[in-house]
C-alpha cells in the first residue's frame, strides 16, 4: 500500500454533496454518522449488535440479574440458618447454594458488572466512538450469558456444583466427587473467564490507542484509570484458574493426577493456582468500585480530585501488590514461618494504597462544596463499610490471628465488608451517576435514600454479628447448627439483616422501573460533572460524539468549557465506521481505523464454544463438534471485507489536530 | 457437658496469645475507625450547603490553594500514621507467631489426628509401636505439657481446629503437618473441622479433654487395655451380634474378633462422650437411635443402615454401652 494508491481513493475532504455516493467518502458529515453507526433493524439486529453500549447495557442488566439470583440464594441460606436445626434445606442442597453464591457473585456478579460499566462508559470518557475490538466485545458477552444461564439450568437439574467457589481437590476430585457436578464448575469456570479476559484485552487496546487526541496517560480520568489496571490484573490472574480448572478437568476424564496424592499429584497446588486467581481477583473487582467512587467524589464535591497522582500511584501499587497476597488465604495449610510472614507483611502493606485513596478522597470533600445526592451517599456508605473491611483485613493479615478465624463467619463478615463495601456500594453510586447519561432520566432522590439507608443498615444488621460468630466457634459452609452451641441470637440478627437489605433491593428496583419510564428528564449534563460523557446527549447517539474533542486538561468540562465551544478533530470519514487512534502515554494522533461492522458472528462463535464445553461435561464427543461450529463462525467473521484500495486504516493526510476547528 | 466454643476464652497457650493479639489489634482498629469517621464528618459538614434537588449543581472553580496545602499535609500524617500503625501490628503478629513456635519441645508427646469423613482417627504415638493406641473423635491431652500434634488426612482436606486451645490447623491428604499446643485448664471443650469437607462437614466434631497430667498419664494407660470382657447375659449376646453382622468389617474392638479399620476404633467406646463425631451424647437411648438408622441422624455418612432385629439392636447397645 503506497502513499500514491491511497491518494487516489481518497478525496479530499469535503467532497460528496448532500447524497451520499459510495465512491466518494464523505468527511465529518453528522447527518451520515447515525446510518454508518447504527444497528440493524429487527431480531437479526438486536442479535449481531456490537456498539460497546449495548454491550456494555447488556452486561449491566445480566449481572444485576445474577447479583439478585445470588442473593435469593442467600436469602434461603439465611433463613436456613436463622434458628438451630431447620430443616428447609439439605445438607446436599445447601451446599450447591453456598457454591452458587460465591461462583455467581464472583464471576456472573461482580466482574461482569464492573466490566459492564467499563464496556458502556470509557469509551464515551476518552472520547472515542466505540471499541478497539466490537465483536469481539459481543462474543465476550454471549460467552458469559450463556455459562451463567447454563450455571443455573444444572441447579435446576440437581447438578450444581457443590464444593464451594475454591473447589478444593482432592474433595472436588473423581474419587469424592463422582458425578456432572465438579465437571460443571470446572467447564463453566473456564468458559465464563475467557469472557473476563476478552473485556481485559480489548479494554487495555481501547484505552491505550483510542483515547481523544490530547489525553494524556496524565489527563486521564481517574475511573478509566481503574479500569486500566483492572484489565491488565485480569490478564494476568484469570489464567491461573483457567490453568487449574484444566487440569482438574484432565484429573477427572483423562486419569492425570494433578492433584491426587495417590498419584504423586498435590492438592495444595490448586490452592496456588487457584488463589493466584483468587486473591488479584478481589482487587478485581475492588479497583473498578475505586474508580466509581473517585468519578462521584469529584463530581459531587464540585472540585477537581485532591491528590490525582498519589490515587494513581494507589491504583498501580493495589494491581502490583494483589499478586503477592495469595498465600494469606493459605496460612492454615502448614506453609513455612518464613514464607508466610512475607505474605503477611505483603497482606498488611496493600492498606497503605487503599488508605492514601481514602485520605484523598476525604481531602477532596473536605476542600469541597459537597452535595448530598444519592450517589455520594453511597460515597459516604462506602467509606464505613469498607474502613471496616479494610481494618478486619489488616488483622486476618496476621498468621496467628488468622489461624483462629480463617474459615469462620469472621472471614465471611470480613470478606462481604470489603466486598458489599469495596464494590456493591460504589456500583450503587454509579448507577445513581450514571443512570441519567444511560437512559436519560433521572433516579428518584427520595427513592434512593430509602434505598441507601435501608442497605447500610441491613447490611450492617446482616454481617456485624458475624463476627461474635466466628469467635465463638461458627466454621463457614455449615448448614445447620445445635441449639446448645450457642450461636442462635447472631444468626437470628443476621438474618433479618438479610431481610432489610433484600427491602433496600426492591426499593432500587422500583426506582429504576418507575424513573426509567417517568423519571425527570435529565439532559445532556445532569450534574454539571467534569468528564467527557457528558458532553453528549443522553442517552448518546450511536456514535457517542458528534465531533471528537481535543482534551488539554484533566477535567475537561470544567476548564475547557467556553460556552459549548471545543476543538475537534476533523477529517474522519462519516461513510465508515472510523476512530481515531492515538499513542499511548501522550495521545498524539497516529491514524484513523475502521472497527467491524454488526455481525451475527460472535453470537455463532459462542455457541460453537458452548457446544464445546457444556456438551463436555456430558460426552467429550461435543468438544470436536463445537470446534467445527466454531471453526466456521471464525470463517465467517475474518472473511475479509476490506481490499488493497479500501483498507481498514488511514493515516491521515495531515495531522488533524492542526485542522481543529472550533465547533458548537 | 462441653462448654460454649470460644477464641476468646482461652485454655490453651495458643490461643492466649492469639487473644491477646486480637485484643491489641481491636483497639488500635477501633482508634483508626473513629478517626477515619470523624475525619469523614468533618469534610462533609465544613462547607456544607443544601442544594434542592431543582438546582443545577454549580462548580466552583476557586480551590482553595492554602487548604490544599493543609489537606496534603494531613494525608501525609495520616499516610505515615498507617505505616507506623501497620509496622507495630507487624511485629506484634511476628511476636505471637514466635510465641506459638516456642511451644514446640524436645520430649513433647505425639498425638496423630487423622481426619476421615466426617469423623476423627485419634493415635496416641509412643516409641514403642506397642503403646500405640488407636482410638477415635476425642482428644485427651495433659494440662501443662507441650504436645505435637501431627495432622494428616485419609481422604479430602480437613482442619483440625479447638477454638479454646489453639489456631487451626489443616490435615491435607499427602501431607503432615504438625502444631504445638498447651493446654493449660482442664475441662471439656470441643473441636471442629474447619474446612469444608463435603456432604456432612457441618457434623465432624470432637469433645477435647483436658486433664491434670497425672490424672492424663492414669487415663492414657487404662486405654491401652483391651476391651472389657463382659459378663451380662445381653451384652454377650451383643458382641456375637457385633462379629456376625457387618458392624466387625469397619469397626475395631481390640481384644475381640472385629477388626475393621474403615470406621473408628470402639474398644473403650462407652467411655466417650458423644457418638458420631461429636453429634449426640452418648447414652445408651441416643446410642439405640443411631445404629437403627444412622443415615437419619446424619445424612450421608459413610455407616450405612443395617436392618436390626430389636433383639440384635438392644443386645448391641447393652454390649457397646459396657466397653468401658
Amino acid at each position: 500500500m503506497t502513499g500514491e494508491q491511497q491518494a487516489a481513493t481518497e478525496p479530499t475532504p469535503g467532497v460528496g454533496g448532500d447524497r451520499h455516493d459510495p465512491s466518494t467518502p464523505r468527511y465529518d458529515d453528522v447527518s451520515q454518522l447515525h446510518d454508518t453507526w447504527s444497528t440493524p433493524p429487527g431480531i437479526i439486529g438486536w442479535l449481531s449488535a456490537v456498539n460497546h453500549r449495548t454491550v456494555g447495557l447488556r452486561f449491566i442488566i445480566t449481572a444485576f440479574v445474577f447479583l439478585l439470583l445470588g442473593g435469593l440464594l442467600a436469602l434461603v441460606m439465611r433463613l436456613q440458618l436463622m434458628s438451630p436445626d431447620s430443616a428447609i434445606l439439605s445438607a446436599d442442597r445447601y451446599n450447591q447454594f453456598f457454591t452458587l453464591h460465591g461462583v455467581t457473585m464472583m464471576f456472573l456478579f461482580a466482574v461482569p458488572m464492573a466490566e459492564g460499566f467499563a464496556i458502556y462508559v470509557t469509551p464515551l470518557l476518552i472520547g472515542t466512538r466505540d471499541m478497539a475490538f466490537p465483536r469481539l466485545n459481543a462474543f465476550g458477552y454471549y460467552v458469559y450469558l450463556i455459562g451463567g444461564v447454563a450455571l443455573y439450568v444444572s441447579l435446576f437439574l440437581d447438578v450444581a456444583p457443590d464444593a464451594g467457589w475454591f473447589n478444593y481437590p482432592t474433595l472436588s476430585g473423581k474419587t469424592y466427587s463422582p458425578g456432572a457436578r465438579i465437571d460443571v464448575y470446572t467447564t463453566i469456570i473456564t468458559f465464563v473467564e475467557v469472557s473476563a479476559l476478552v473485556a481485559a484485552v480489548e479494554l487495555v487496546a481501547t484505552i491505550f490507542k483510542q483515547r481523544a487526541p490530547g489525553m494524556s496517560l496524565s489527563r486521564m480520568p481517574l475511573f478509566v484509570w481503574a479500569i486500566l489496571i483492572t484489565s491488565l490484573m485480569i490478564l494476568f490472574a484469570m489464567p491461573g484458574v483457567i490453568v487449574a480448572s484444566v487440569m482438574l478437568a484432565l484429573d477427572r476424564m483423562a486419569d492425570t493426577h494433578f492433584f491426587v496424592p495417590s498419584g504423586g499429584g498435590d492438592p495444595l497446588l490448586w490452592q496456588h493456582l487457584f488463589w493466584w486467581f483468587g486473591h488479584p481477583e478481589v482487587y478485581i473487582i475492588l479497583v473498578p468500585g475505586l474508580g466509581f467512587i473517585s468519578s462521584i467524589v469529584t463530581v459531587f464535591s464540585r472540585r477537581p480530585m485532591f491528590g490525582y497522582t498519589a490515587i494513581v500511584l494507589s491504583l498501580i501499587a493495589t494491581g502490583i501488590i494483589s499478586f503477592g497476597l495469595w498465600v494469606h488465604h493459605m496460612f492454615t495449610t502448614g506453609v513455612p514461618e518464613l514464607g508466610s510472614s512475607f505474605f503477611t507483611a505483603a497482606s498488611m502493606l496493600i492498606a497503605i494504597p487503599a488508605g492514601v485513596q481514602i485520605f484523598c478522597w476525604i481531602a477532596t470533600i473536605w476542600g469541597g462544596r459537597p452535595v448530598l445526592r444519592t450517589p455520594l451517599l453511597f460515597v459516604i456508605g462506602f467509606i464505613i463499610v469498607f474502613v471496616i473491611g479494610g481494618i478486619s483485613g489488616v488483622m486476618v493479615a496476621s498468621v496467628q490471628f488468622d489461624s483462629q478465624v480463617h474459615d469462620t463467619y469472621f472471614v465471611v463478615a470480613h470478606l462481604h465488608y470489603v466486598l458489599f463495601g469495596g464494590m456493591v456500594f460504589p456500583t450503587f453510586g454509579a448507577f445513581y451517576y450514571w443512570f441519567p447519561k444511560i437512559v436519560g432520566r433521572m433516579l428518584s432522590e427520595r427513592l434512593g435514600k430509602w434505598n441507601f439507608w435501608l442497605l447500610l443498615i441491613g447490611f450492617n444488621v446482616t454481617f456485624f454479628p458475624m463476627h461474635q460468630l466466628g469467635f465463638k466457634g461458627m466454621p463457614r459452609r455449615v448448614y445447620s447448627y445445635d441449639d446448645a452451641m450457642g450461636w442462635g441470637a447472631e444468626n437470628l440478627i443476621a438474618t433479618v439483616g438479610s431481610w432489610i437489605v433484600a427491602a433496600g433491593m426492591l426499593v432500587f428496583i422500583v426506582n429504576v422501573i418507575r424513573s426509567w419510564r417517568n423519571g425527570e428528564v435529565a439532559g445532556d449534563d445532569p450534574w454539571n460533572a467534569d468528564s467527557l460523557e457528558w458532553l453528549t446527549p443522553s442517552p448518546p447517539p450511536q456514535y457517542n460524539f458528534a465531533h471528537i474533542p481535543v482534551i488539554s486538561s484533566r477535567w475537561p468540562l470544567w476548564d475547557q468549557d467556553r460556552a459549548g465551544v471545543y476543538d475537534v478533530v476533523s477529517g474522519i470519514r462519516s461513510d465508515r465506521r472510523e476512530v481515531v487512534v492515538t499513542s499511548a502515554i501522550e495521545a498524539d494522533v497516529q491514524g484513523l481505523s475502521v472497527l467491524a461492522r454488526p455481525s451475527l458472528t460472535p453470537l455463532a462463535l459462542a455457541l460453537g464454544c458452548s457446544v464445546a464445553f457444556v456438551g463436555a461435561i456430558w460426552s467429550l464427543i461435543w468438544v470436536p463438534v463445537g470446534a467445527v461450529l466454531a471453526y466456521l463462525a471464525m470463517a465467517v467473521w475474518h472473511w475479509p471485507v476490506h481490499d488493497e484500495r479500501t483498507p481498514p486504516w488511514r493515516t491521515p493526510e495531515r495531522d488533524p489536530r492542526l485542522d481543529s476547528t472550533e465547533s458548537t | 457437658m462441653m462448654q460454649v466454643q470460644s477464641a476468646l476464652d482461652p485454655a490453651g497457650a495458643g490461643s492466649a496469645s492469639i487473644a491477646s493479639l486480637w485484643w491489641f489489634m481491636f483497639a488500635i482498629g477501633t482508634v483508626v475507625f473513629i478517626g477515619v469517621m470523624v475525619a469523614t464528618a468533618w469534610a462533609f459538614v465544613r462547607h456544607r450547603r443544601a442544594t434542592p434537588a431543582a438546582e443545577p449543581l454549580a462548580f466552583d472553580k476557586r480551590v482553595d490553594d492554602a487548604d490544599d496545602k493543609r489537606a496534603s499535609r494531613v494525608v501525609g500524617i495520616a499516610a505515615a500514621t498507617t505505616v507506623a500503625i501497620l509496622i507495630v501490628t507487624f511485629a506484634l503478629s511476628l511476636g505471637t507467631s514466635r510465641a506459638n513456635a516456642r511451644l514446640a519441645t524436645e520430649d513433647g508427646a505425639e498425638i496423630e489426628i487423622v481426619g476421615v469423613q466426617w469423623w476423627w482417627e485419634v493415635r496416641y504415638l509412643d516409641s514403642l509401636p506397642s503403646r500405640v493406641v488407636r482410638t477415635a473423635n476425642e482428644l485427651h491431652l495433659p494440662a501443662g505439657r507441650s504436645v505435637r500434634l501431627k495432622l494428616r488426612s485419609r481422604d479430602v482436606i480437613h482442619s483440625f481446629w479447638a477454638p479454646n486451645l489453639h489456631g487451626k490447623m489443616d490435615m491435607i491428604p499427602g501431607r503432615e503437618n504438625t502444631i504445638w499446643v498447651r493446654a493449660d485448664r482442664p475441662g471439656t471443650y470441643r473441636a471442629q473441622c474447619a474446612e469444608f469437607c463435603g456432604l456432612q462437614h457441618t457434623r465432624m466434631a470432637m469433645a477435647v479433654v483436658i486433664h491434670e497430667a497425672p490424672e492424663y498419664d492414669a487415663w492414657l494407660e487404662s486405654l491401652r487395655a483391651p476391651a472389657r470382657i463382659q459378663s451380662d447375659s445381653l451384652a454377650i449376646a451383643g458382641a456375637a451380634a457385633f462379629v456376625r453382622l457387618p458392624c466387625a468389617a469397619c469397626h475395631m474392638i481390640r481384644g475381640t474378633d472385629a477388626l475393621g479399620q474403615a470406621g473408628p476404633d470402639l474398644t473403650h467406646f462407652a467411655r466417650r462422650l458423644t457418638i458420631a463425631a461429636g453429634e449426640l451424647p452418648n447414652t445408651p437411648a441416643n446410642l439405640s437411635a443411631w445404629l437403627a438408622n444412622p443415615q437419619a441422624i446424619k445424612p450421608g455418612n459413610h455407616m450405612p443402615n443395617v436392618s436390626l432385629s430389636p433383639a440384635d439392636l438392644s443386645a448391641l447397645v447393652a454390649y457397646l454401652s459396657g466397653l468401658q
